[in-house]
């Protein structure tokens, strides 16, 4: 166990955005590669209103676009692999931007209370945000309409996920219980062929795996002092990272379910940590104003 | 055989009459001390606890919240002071503290023991909350005592800063989505079209108005301080005092006491 430890620890070094980040609190970031110019990009909001897009190269985190609309705190954001960006705030308003002109292209109304976390579908083409009744929205990226409604009959939706072929949505609500719905035919459904594991954080700073197909929890992992706040899976589903209000990023092996490595960097809770599209970096966002880009060994 | 003891260590240094006076107390309390076993001198105390620290803690908390619903404000916060004596890491206590001291508008407390709350559990949705209401309170205050008819402009995004956090943490409360969060945004909404309707009114109207910043009133100063010193050459040379008699500024204070209905 120690030898695993210290191996990890030598691979994975991690560099810091300093100085012209946010103003105050980032609850939220997200990490895509452009396919058509091949940038990597991302994307961070917080508790000041703005929306950041910044371009990760060569070691470095430069500021692209400071993106102003939103009135109030930007609680999610996502971007898809072209050139499109999502935030959602607390005014309930669901905003699209172009991430290279850095202009807000669509203003969706959500209604009060009626946009929480969104996700881009893997296509690009739809945008689904949870809600206050428990009902997740599909909004056309390009119509900017609600397209779809799916209803969890639960309480407020929290988080929300796509699989990775786009077939289903995975959403946990405040109350502890986690929905997963087939998207084309808007019904909730319990097994799954082509995913096998969902993963969930929650306030009782256990990190649970679920095996879809069999509809059980495979496992709770302990390790977090304090609630797990995000999740997020590798590409090649062999690690995954969490962050905690207990101020550490976490990376899990998905196999052993073992802790491999914590970063202790952030001064305050850490809101979102997310994998880059390769797996090989990871970007974390904290209440201390702070990004922090992790590198570790390419996939 | 000389045993080794504190006097022959002391002797040396200290005089002789001195030594002499004291000898024979020494030589007594040897004696009496020498037979004495300490252990049962001792006063032998029995320590009742009835109830542990957090068990009295809790007991305490109860009786200051029963207080502070029959509104004995200052009683409970005595009492909530105590428990906070046992159970110093306990943060519901300091919260309903804030919320008591906010009731009696004393607001500076109130904000120093939100921002405690905060600070020991910063998952706490509810701590928050009570921050955003002591930030309110005090940009109330700062009104009543500026002469302002509204409220302070940076509390307000302070407070809806505190309040955006509680959302983010509990965003299914519907009170502090509608009471709180929203009412201050739409107070900054407000202040906004007010100011907006000031600016029209501003450059409709004829009259030109130019508001005094710092540095035009360093200057100012240093203009009169020059018109003071022309003046005393004057006075100098025509030996006529010209300083007028200067007007007696009574201030009001500002820390009377205010008188509430109830």
């Amino acid at each position: 166990m120690e030898t695993v430890f210290g191996v990890v620890l030598n691979i994975f070094c991690y560099f810091i955005a300093h100085g012209d980040t946010h103003e105050d609190s980032i609850w939220s970031c997200a990490w895509k590669k452009n396919e058509t110019d091949g940038s990597e990009n991302i994307i961070t909001g917080g508790i000041d209103d703005l929306v950041k897009i910044w371009r990760w190269t060569d070691g470095r985190l430069d500021l692209r676009h400071a993106l102003e609309g939103h009135q109030l705190g930007v609680v999610s954001v996502d971007i898809n692999k072209t050139e499109l960006a999502a935030s959602s705030s607390l005014d309930s308003h669901v905003r699209v931007w172009d991430i290279i002109t850095g202009k807000c292209i669509k203003s969706i109304d959500a209604g009060p209370v009626d946009a929480w976390t969104l996700a881009f579908s893997p296509d690009s083409k739809f945008l689904a945000t949870g809600s206050h009744s428990g009902k997740i929205n599909i909004f056309g990226v390009d119509s900017g309409r609600k397209e779809m409604t799916m209803d969890t009959r639960g309480k407020f939706t929290l988080s929300i996920a796509y699989s990775p072929n786009g077939q289903y949505i995975a959403c946990g609500s405040i109350d502890g219980i986690v929905n997963v719905f087939d998207v084309n035919k808007g019904v909730p459904i319990n097994t799954l062929e082509d995913s096998q594991l969902l993963l969930t954080g929650s306030d009782d700073n256990t990190i649970k795996v679920y095996e879809i197909q069999h509809a059980i929890m495979a496992g709770a992992l302990s390790g977090h002092g304090s609630w797990v706040l995000s999740v997020d899976f590798c590409k090649d589903d062999t690690h995954f990272v969490s962050s905690s209000s207990d101020k550490t990023v976490k990376i899990w092996d998905a196999g052993s379910r073992q802790c491999v490595h914590t970063f202790y960097d952030h001064a305050d809770q850490v809101w979102s940590a997310k994998y880059s599209d390769d797996g090989s970096k990871i970007v974390s966002v904290s209440d201390d104003k702070s990004i922090q880009v992790y590198e570790g060994p390419p996939v | 055989m000389t045993s080794f003891s504190w006097k022959k260590k002391t002797g040396s240094s200290v005089k002789r009459s001195v030594s002499t006076a004291f000898e024979e107390d020494t030589k007594d309390d040897n004696e009496q001390l020498e037979g004495v076993d300490w252990l049962t001198l001792v006063p032998h105390r029995k320590i009742v606890c009835l109830e542990d620290a957090l068990s009295k803690s809790a007991r305490l908390k109860n009786e200051g919240s029963l207080l502070a619903e029959s509104e004995r404000y200052w009683e409970a916060i005595k009492k909530w002071d105590e428990a906070i004596q046992f159970t110093p890491e306990d943060e519901t206590i300091y919260e309903m503290k804030a919320q008591v001291l906010l009731a009696l508008c004393e607001v500076f407390p109130a904000l120093a023991m939100a921002e405690k709350v905060v600070k020991l559990k910063p998952t706490w949705w509810t701590g928050y909350q009570t921050l955003g209401r002591a930030q309110l309170g005090l940009g109330k205050s700062d009104s009543q005592t500026l002469g302002h008819a509204q409220l302070g402009l940076g509390e307000v995004r302070q407070a809806i800063k505190s309040f955006s956090r509680a959302v983010h943490l509990n965003p299914a409360d519907e009170e502090l989505w509608k009471e709180d969060f929203l009412w201050s945004f739409s107070l900054l909404k407000q202040k906004a079209d007010q100011q907006k309707m000031l600016q029209q009114e501003m450059d409709n109207s004829k009259v030109k108005l130019t508001e005094l910043s710092d540095e035009d009133t360093d200057i100012v100063t240093e203009i009169s301080e020059e018109k003071q010193g022309t003046s005393e050459k004057n006075t100098s040379l025509s030996t006529i005092d010209k300083h007028p008699p200067e007007p007696e500024i009574k201030y009001l204070p500002q820390n009377y006491v205010h008188m509430r209905d109830k």
